[in-house]
């Protein structure tokens, strides 16, 4: 990577969920390069640069992605799983959001190699730290030397 | 030691009496050989004496032979001669008689020997000397311990001592009695001699025995007796030398003797006093030792008789033991005892009852008399010849009684042994087996019984001997073959069914043939019968003595009854998956459906929340007050929904969730919570009183959830109080530990307290102290869950205490509030 700009990659089905990430990331200048995709399809698209993102292809992987779980079409979980799968893909940071620490997908999430996972809290200062907090570190901090 | 015993011992008294006696008949020979030969120095020792007569002569000779010859008839006879010729020489000279006796021998020689004008006779002392002397030793032929004789013997010898000091003193009249002739000087030794010998003879005498006695009196004597006789006879001599010589005159001469007599006497006696005493001390010494040694002596009598009498007491108690034996042996068996020729010595009660013969006409006749001749010789040569070895001989015998009745006897033969191991009596023990024979018949009716029950039982009996042969089938068997029994009967199992080789069963009976007696193997078998039809049988395969015995039993009808039974099992088997697959679905549909509730609802509140957050950050200047206080309303709803849905999905996993116990120290637990909860309430300075928790098995994070709601509660509701105070404590009883939080906070009104631990149930506004109601009703179903209680006691404005008990043994009763956990939780929702 020759330049060091944070690509985040949101996939959220839920437009309110996803404006109030926006409006979290924002507050902290974090949302510069941010994408925001509504299902897993779309996400899997956005990575490999295929259909509506074919003009992607040559640019590099975002650095991290926030990946929902409950959606439509492909949920997380397999989003999850076919990039962590792919060495191409595996080395990208995946947060898994999720509404409730009751998730009994979590546990899989983390079989399948997430990175972290963080509750989306119901108080929106609360929510903003979260997102904010797991976005500065994954995305600025955290150099993955396997990651080209 | 015995007083009277004689000092010198009876051998040397003999040989005493023997040498003086012996001297004695010398001297009577050697003076008749002086007659015969007329040798004077025989017949006179002194020149001008008188001679011994040669009468005296005979009679010394006479009496030394009635010593010397003692019991015989010789010495009887010789003493008596000598006694009547001085008897009759002593009355012929008191008759003043012209005819002497004395002068008999050598009658002419006689004639001649004069002295003092006297002729030669034997003098009168001499006689009654003779008299005596032969007077004791005729007397001792009745007793030798007779005063009488030793009083003749002593007389004698005085007389002959006389006569001897007279010879020495010269003084005539001491060896000569008036104008008779005198004893001659040997005649006087010869008395003494002879007295010697008679006193030696009669050494029992009272006299002889005191002076030769062992004691003191005998030893006195024996020192006193020769000085008191020579003392005086020598002293007498020297005091009439003296005199006749004119050395001092006859008075000093008796002065002279008296003193000197005195002298030595008062000498004497106290050397013998002397002597007394120290015997005397010597006795007391002895008889002390005497007295210990008499102690000791008793001290052993004491023991030994202690000793008897232990050894009198086992020896009655073995006899007691052996008379038991007897007794049992007696009662039990059929005893007898006979010597080693077969006699018999002893016969018991049982013996006479069985054998029907009186114990008199058994006794002194051997075995013979019971024998029944039904055992070869064989046989009763190996029991002899066992039992003459000395072995104990078993076996069975059959026996006749006195009416000519037979009677079976179980026999042990026992040989009793001398200290050469050879047998000196045998006894034969026996028991009845008359009985045990009667029953064969009884065994033989009994069989034939049985053999009806096995011919007509349901069940199938078949008996196979070792070749496969059929040697036994019952009706039950043959109803379904295609033979007779007549058919089967000795033919083999091939040869009935060719190809019944590969059989099963078959297989079965060739493996049970090869295993020994008594094993048993079951198998069951389907059978198809030669006429088409077809059944279940259950076989019990059993190894006989004669092969195998099969036993079959018809099992169609149970066995269909097992395959309905079977089927109706899969078939309910296969509803219970259904059910659990059902029950497992829809627990699958509840989970999701939680997971879903949470997640969706918390989605929508999240944009209430949020969304107010942004609307009240962006239009701030256009906002008043009254806007951004209703903005805070929905906000703060909007976070307790949230809080709720959390404490719901909480209270449903709580009852999902598995109890894990293990050892957990309650202490550090509640440690770890209070300094928690110290950060989250730094103003309040509450007061915490925390005492000794116990460690308890209990799951440790459920029991975390308990202690931190229940804690929680205390400092949430004590926190408006000036001076909160939480005590917690715990009681250890028998079988549960008892924990306690105590506050002195808003407590509740006891009406209500059945409410307390229902869920979304609140006995306070939310304006008063936040909550959601479910806190409680968790800790009940936690604390239900670990078989415990919970309760509280509270009284309005003044506090609080709340309680839980923990089993001691968990394992017991686990789940044991489940039931009353699950109706609360309904009745609350």
């Amino acid at each position: 990577m020759n330049k060091k700009i944070a690509e985040l990659l949101l996939v959220e089905d839920n437009p309110f969920d996803a404006e109030l990430t926006l409006t979290a990331l924002k507050e902290k200048n974090l949302a510069n390069s941010l994408y925001h995709v509504e299902d897993g399809a779309e996400a899997l698209d956005f990575v490999y640069a295929r259909g509506k993102y074919t003009d992607r292809s040559g640019l590099p992987l975002p650095n991290l992605i926030l990946l929902d779980l409950k959606m439509p079409k492909l949920n997380g979980m397999e989003v999850l799983r076919s990039l962590k799968s792919d060495p191409q893909t595996k080395c990208i940071p995946i947060v898994v959001l999720t509404s409730s620490k009751e998730d009994p997908d979590i546990k899989e999430c983390y079989r399948l190699g997430v990175n972290s996972y963080i509750v989306k809290p119901v108080g929106f200062e609360n929510f903003v730290k979260a997102v904010t907090e797991v976005g500065f570190y994954w995305a600025l901090l955290n150099t993955n030397p396997d990651c080209k | 030691m015995e007083l009277s015993e004689t000092y010198q011992s009876s051998d040397r008294l003999r040989l005493t009496s023997i040498f003086t006696g012996w001297l004695a008949f010398v001297l009577g020979a050697s003076v008749l050989v002086g007659w015969l030969l007329d040798v004077e120095i025989l017949l006179r020792p002194i020149p001008g004496s008188v001679a011994m007569n040669p009468t005296t002569a005979l009679c010394f000779m006479l009496c030394a032979i009635g010593v010397l010859r003692h019991p015989s008839a010789l010495a009887r006879w010789s003493v008596g001669v000598a006694f009547v010729i001085c008897a009759i020489k002593l009355v012929l000279w008191i008759m003043d008689s012209s005819f002497s006796i004395d002068r008999i021998l050598f009658a002419s020689k006689l004639d001649f020997d004069m002295y003092r004008g006297l002729n030669n006779r034997m003098a009168p002392n001499t006689a009654i000397a003779f008299v005596l002397s032969s007077g004791a030793m005729l007397y001792y032929p009745q007793s030798k311990k007779g005063r009488l004789p030793e009083l003749l013997a002593l007389l004698a010898t005085v007389l002959g001592t006389l006569s001897l000091i007279g010879y020495g003193y010269r003084v005539p009249e001491f060896y000569g009695v008036l104008k008779h002739f005198p004893m001659a000087v040997h005649t006087a030794v010869g008395f003494v001699l002879l007295g010697v010998a008679i006193l030696a003879f009669g050494k029992d005498g009272p006299l002889v025995s005191t002076i030769l006695s062992k004691g003191t009196g005998g030893l006195i004597a024996r020192w006193l007796l020769p000085l008191a006789i020579l003392l005086p006879i020598g002293l007498g001599a020297i005091r009439l030398y003296g005199e006749r010589q004119g050395i001092y005159s006859s008075v000093f001469g008796l002065m002279l003797l008296v003193v000197v007599i005195i002298i030595i006497f008062c000498l004497i006696i106290w050397r013998v006093a002397a002597y007394a005493n120290q015997h005397d001390l010597k006795l007391k010494e002895y008889a002390d030792k005497l007295a210990e040694l008499n102690t000791d002596l008793e001290a052993q009598v004491r023991s030994r008789t202690v000793a008897l009498e232990r050894q009198t007491r086992m020896l009655e108690l073995k006899l007691k033991e052996l008379t038991d034996y007897k007794y049992a042996l007696d009662q039990g068996t059929i005893v007898a005892i006979t010597d080693q020729k077969g006699i018999i010595l002893h016969v018991n009660d049982n013996f006479c009852r069985i054998s029907g013969y009186a114990e008199e006409e058994l006794l002194g006749r051997d075995h013979r008399v019971i024998n029944s001749g039904h055992h070869p010789k064989e046989f009763m040569r190996d029991l002899w010849r066992t039992i003459a070895s000395g072995k104990v001989w078993r076996g069975i015998i059959r026996n006749k009684s006195k009416k000519g009745g037979y009677y079976w006897v179980d026999t042990t033969i026992i040989p009793f042994l001398n200290e050469e191991g050879k047998p000196v009596k045998y006894m034969a023990i026996r028991s009845d087996l008359t009985d045990l024979k009667d029953t064969s018949q009884q065994l033989a009716d009994s069989e034939a019984r049985f053999r009806y029950t096995l011919d007509n039982m349901m069940e199938g009996a078949q008996m196979i001997d070792k070749e496969f042969r059929y040697v036994y089938l019952n009706d039950a068997v043959l109803k379904h073959g295609k033979y007779g029994r007549e058919e089967m009967v000795g033919r083999t199992m091939m040869e009935c069914y060719p190809g019944i080789e590969q059989t099963e069963v078959f297989k079965l009976i060739e493996k049970s043939m090869g295993q020994p007696e008594g094993t048993n193997h079951h198998i069951e078998n389907h059978f198809q019968y030669p006429d088409g039809t077809s059944a279940w049988f259950e076989l019990s395969v059993q190894r006989v003595p004669e092969g195998v015995f099969v036993l079959s039993i018809d099992v169609t009808d149970r066995k269909k009854a097992e395959n309905e039974l079977r089927e109706l099992n899969r078939s309910l088997e296969k509803m219970v998956d259904q059910r659990t697959a059902q029950l497992q679905a829809s627990n699958q549909e509840l989970e999701s459906f939680s997971y879903s509730v949470s997640h969706d609802l918390r989605a929508p509140l999240r944009a209430i929340n949020g969304f107010s957050e942004m609307l009240e950050k962006q239009y701030t200047q256009t906002l008043d007050d009254n806007a951004k206080r209703l903005l805070g309303i929905i906000k703060s709803n909007a976070l307790t929904m949230g809080k709720l849905i959390d404490d719901l999905l909480e209270f449903s996993r709580t009852g999902r969730k598995e109890v894990r116990n293990s050892q957990v120290s309650m202490q550090e637990v509640v440690e770890n919570i209070l300094s928690d909860l110290k950060q989250e309430y730094p103003e309040g300075g509450t007061k915490i009183t925390l005492g000794k928790l116990p460690v308890s098995k209990c799951d440790p994070q459920l029991m975390r959830h308990v202690w931190g709601n229940l804690i929680s509660n205390a400092f949430k509701y004590s926190s408006k109080k000036e001076n909160p105070e939480i005590t917690i404590w715990a009681e250890d009883t028998e079988n549960e530990i008892l924990y306690h939080i105590k506050d002195n906070g808003a407590g509740f009104n006891m009406e209500y307290a059945d409410k307390l631990f229902g869920v979304f149930q609140r006995l306070h506004s939310t304006s008063e102290f936040q909550g959601t109601g479910v806190g409680l009703a968790i800790v009940n179903r936690i604390v239900n869950k670990h078989g415990g209680r919970v309760w509280a006691e509270a009284e309005v404005g003044k506090g609080a205490t709340f309680h839980f008990s923990l089993p001691k043994n968990p394992n017991l009763n686990p789940e044991y509030h489940e039931q009353e956990d699950s109706r609360t939780a309904v009745g609350g929702g």
